[in-house]
């Protein structure tokens, strides 16, 4: 067995907090190696990622891509915006097809909840989830996770709140997970229309005012508004949205302490927030995004060697 | 069947007739039952002695099963559907009317009844409620009646306006025939899985209980204004029970059955994204099935459906999302009632909502067990194990979580029609 104990990263729901830090440790390691001038390694030279993507993603995409790159694996790309199904081929039938080539691993976005879970039951490669719908995002959360404890020194007893959209978003239930396997506190926030009603069974609380929101933490998690994924206005208008849940100057001005702003990406800027925080030195969105590749290397080596 | 067939010490389940819970030979002739007596000496060797049923009840009758012919032959036609009927204990199958096309012409009923003539199993089509289930205009009531229907329905498709719910139950009344709905509101069904927490840990939106009993709710208005006689048909949620139970409280014809689905499995099932799980109405919580389970012990709960939905296994190996609903229901039923129900359920309570309470519902011609009436006859034992696998398959999917396992429940003969076959 490789080194997290584990064939399959499908979502932060199947990690211990232990699996987590072992990812964290080494993921501080990788994030050394990528700050000298050789980033690259040799860990997975002998390996053969194929990244499967059936959803448009940039960061994610490029950033599992550069990890894979810097532990010399060989790597191949695969792209439909529509589901293998739409398109006549099951999901299993294509990926055997690419692992009939001999990959060894799979990292697949699929628009469909519990569709890494599902190919895990029918193909023999080790499977990474890079996002299943409106399910899970593990990496996403790891990196979030890791970010929060690089600026805060450490997770356990921290305040977090996650914004916008939670009905909608994979990054915030694997955040949510992964946040409360830390020891964090965490609250949701957004328009009541966008929480799940059973949020609370999750071991969160909703609160719908923002500034008490941004007031109680240490840490503000904005999500993107996924327009692409309701099916139905939920929101409405951007205006609207942005006036009551959009974090601005003016409103973390009010607050008598500075907090941590995150955001996944990409950000629709004026809506959940304005250009002003999203630059100013609170913001640690582009240290999120660094620390994705070093996550998601951490990740494929401890899933890929012994 | 001009041999006689002999049945030995059955316990005979038949709350109205007058040898329930008696012990007793039960002797077979012409289609006919000759006799019925503690003893009956075996008389000519040409019989078939039947010694392996220790229980006997009326044929079962299933008020939900999906038809797949016309349309999709390749998960089960009309022939295949007799067969595994009589392997199953059914004798009378009311046939849902979304076929491909629908079945909403006196043609089509006609088709459908001449195709089943031959068949052991009276396969009998309940007719579309509306034209192409457009809930707008209804379909040709009098004549489909005549054509054989035995009621209107529209599959799962739920009455998306309620004029076209005031004029069917005003039409079906002087006919004498059930209008069958699908309680659900559209707009509220936007998945496949319950909600609760468990549908926030998958990542699906959850089904709220309201697109269920806000419909209950509604159509139970209807009825009262209308008169006429309504059924609903899975109903799923506690406060759906609770509905109806209030309801039946008052003086309207309101009945209603339920999936074994629903009475056997929950969405825990579901939690591993196994599609063969997926089912219309959703699993709900345990909760749930107690209250369904209760709903058929207080008679809230007038009968249990197969829900047999067979679907070709290309359908199902897919993502959850992509995959079809439902699951074969008739040859596990009596497993799944030994398994999940028999201690929660009498025999007799069981017996009753899949005999008596549907040739009620459904006015379809009705027997008991008593010497000189017509053999419509199930022969079972719960305690013999069988292999439910492709040599025991009768149906052309296989579409069932219990599939290649091994099952306690067993028929051991179907009567009807004239027709005997041993199990």
């Amino acid at each position: 067995m490789n080194k997290l104990g584990l064939k399959h990263l499908l979502g932060i729901k199947n990690l211990s907090a232990s699996q987590i830090e072992l990812i964290f440790d080494t993921a501080q390691n990788f994030k050394q190696i990528l700050n000298r001038p050789v980033k690259k390694v040799p860990s997975l030279k002998d390996k053969t990622i194929a990244n499967i993507f059936f959803e448009n993603s940039t960061r994610t995409k490029i950033s599992f891509e550069l990890a894979e790159k810097r532990l010399s694996a060989d790597v191949v790309n695969f792209n439909s915006s529509s589901s293998s199904v739409k398109k006549g081929e099951t999901l299993t039938d294509t990926v055997n097809n690419i692992l009939a080539m001999k990959v060894d691993m799979i990292v697949m976005r699929h628009p469909s909840p519990g569709a890494a879970e599902f190919l895990s039951t029918q193909v023999e490669a080790q499977i990474i989830n890079a996002g299943d719908g409106t399910h899970e995002h593990p990496t996403q959360a790891l990196l979030d996770a890791f970010s929060i404890k690089e600026s805060l020194s450490e997770i356990k007893h921290k305040k977090i709140v996650i914004i916008g959209d939670i009905m909608h978003s994979r990054v915030a239930l694997s955040n949510i997970f992964c946040l409360k396997k830390l020891g964090a506190e965490v609250k949701v926030c957004g328009p009541a229309s966008l929480i799940p009603k059973h949020i609370e069974t999750i071991g969160v609380s909703y609160e719908p005012n923002l500034e008490k929101a941004l007031q109680w933490c240490d840490v503000a998690n904005t999500l993107r508004i996924q327009l692409e994924r309701q099916e139905k206005e939920y929101i409405a208008s951007s205006r609207n949205y942005a006036a009551q849940y959009g974090i601005s100057k003016q409103k973390l001005d009010r607050l008598d302490k500075p907090i941590i702003i995150m955001h996944p990406g990409p950000i629709n800027r004026g809506v959940e927030l304005t250009g002003d925080v999203a630059d100013s030195q609170h913001a640690i969105i582009l240290d999120q995004v660094e620390n994705g590749v070093a996550i998601r290397m951490a990740v494929l080596y401890l899933l890929g060697t012994n | 069947m001009n041999q006689k067939i002999l049945i030995r010490q059955t316990k005979v389940i038949d709350p109205n007739g007058p040898h329930h819970q008696q012990v007793v030979d039960i002797e077979i002739l012409n289609g006919k039952i000759n006799r019925i007596a503690k003893n009956i000496q075996i008389t000519d060797n040409q019989e078939i002695v039947i010694k392996n049923a220790p229980y006997t009840s009326l044929g079962w009758v299933d008020c939900y099963c999906e038809l797949r012919e016309p349309g999709k032959e390749i998960q089960e036609d009309l022939q295949t559907l007799n067969e595994v009927a009589i392997n199953s204990g059914f004798t009378k199958i009311l046939g849902q009317p979304n076929t491909i096309p629908i079945l909403e012409k006196p043609s089509d009923i006609s088709l459908i009844v001449e195709k089943c003539q031959k068949f052991q199993t009276q396969i009998i089509p309940l007719a579309a409620t509306s034209k192409g289930f457009n809930n707008l205009s209804l379909t040709e009531f009098f004549l489909n009646k005549e054509a054989g229907c035995a009621g209107f329905s529209q599959g799962k498709i739920p009455y998306s306006n309620m004029d076209i719910l005031v004029r069917a139950l005003r039409s079906a009344k002087s006919l004498d025939l059930p209008i069958v709905s699908s309680p659900l509101e559209k707009s509220l069904a936007n998945s496949f899985i319950n909600e609760s927490e468990k549908n926030l840990h998958l990542g699906f939106k959850g089904q709220a209980h309201i697109a269920e009993t806000s419909v209950i709710a509604q159509q139970i208005e209807i009825l009262k204004y209308t008169g006429g006689h309504l059924h609903f048909t899975g109903i799923s949620t506690s406060e759906g029970v609770e509905l109806i139970r209030k309801a039946k409280n008052e003086n309207i014809n309101l009945t209603c059955d339920i999936s074994i689905n629903n009475l056997c499995f929950t969405e825990k099932d579901v939690a591993s994204y196994n599609s063969l799980y997926k089912t219309n109405p959703p699993l709900r919580t345990e909760e749930d099935r107690i209250a369904l389970i209760e709903g058929i012990n207080d008679g809230t709960i007038d009968c249990i459906s197969s829900y047999h939905q067979p679907v070709n296994s290309e359908n199902k190996a897919v993502e959850i999302e992509y995959a079809e609903e439902g699951l074969l229901g008739l040859q596990t039923f009596l497993p799944m009632y030994v398994r999940h129900l028999s201690t929660h359920i009498s025999l007799e309570k069981f017996i009753e909502a899949i005999t008596q309470k549907p040739h009620k519902i459904f006015g379809l011609e009705k027997s008991t067990i008593e010497q000189g009436e017509k053999s419509n006859l199930v022969g079972f034992d719960l305690d013999s194990e069988w292999l439910y696998n492709f040599e025991s398959l009768k149906s052309k999917s296989y579409n069932h979580p219990y599939f290649e396992k091994s099952l306690r429940g067993e028929i051991k003969f179907t009567a009807n029609k004239a027709q005997f076959f041993q199990c």
